[in-house]
């Protein structure tokens, strides 16, 4: 799939995708799904942050988004 | 698209009637240049507009999340950068350093709000993102 392939399945201009492989934009959530689900991958497998986010010392402190 | 299209073929047909309209007001009145010369501009610019538009942005979308983010951040720098130069300009008219007439200070701002927002646009969107 091309650039602009994709850019119009996600309706985005084709420069947009060329900064998203760069690593350069920061895509919205949505954009992120749609070009995963474009893409037939999950968003992690596509994106990569870097953690330097510090873990929470107390567990009690962490959220629970599942049971 | 089709949308993106129509847009563009409203901006092209819009330019050619002011262009034509302004071209033949100034050849009907010749005493009277302001008028014709504004429509004509106008015109032009639509024109060339819509023409760059259609050639520029005929496969995709004109606008997606990242030029709706990088055009509003370019428009609040543009006015920051407004901000500080009419604070400048205030003090530098208080202490009798620089005296402006109020035509002139506004027209300066103008530019300077409306240039300062196209770099900062044009510099973001060279970058990539705001960050």
């Amino acid at each position: 799939m091309t650039q602009d392939d994709l850019a119009k399945k996600v309706g985005v201009r084709r420069e947009t995708i060329v900064f998203l492989e760069q690593g350069k934009y920061n895509p919205s959530l949505r954009l992120a799904h749609d070009v995963a689900h474009a893409l037939h991958a999950k968003i992690d497998e596509l994106f990569i942050f870097d953690d330097d986010m510090p873990e929470p010392e107390d567990p009690e402190t962490r959220v629970v988004l599942v049971d | 698209m089709r949308e993106t299209n129509q847009r563009n073929l409203s901006r092209i047909i819009t330019g050619m009637l002011m262009g034509v309209s302004g071209l033949v007001y100034v050849i009907m009145t010749p005493g009277e240049m302001m008028i014709g010369t504004i429509l004509l501009v106008a015109g032009i610019t639509f024109l060339l507009s819509g023409i760059i538009r259609h050639t520029k942005f005929d496969t995709g979308p004109e606008s997606d999340e990242r030029s709706k983010k990088i055009g509003a951040y370019g428009l609040s720098y543009g006015w920051l950068t407004g901000l500080f130069f009419m604070f400048v300009l205030f003090w530098l008219d208080y202490l009798n350093i620089v005296r402006l007439g109020t035509q002139i200070a506004l027209a300066l701002s103008i530019v300077v709000l409306a240039l300062s927002a196209r770099f900062y646009q044009m510099y973001l969107f060279r970058k990539g993102d705001i960050e």
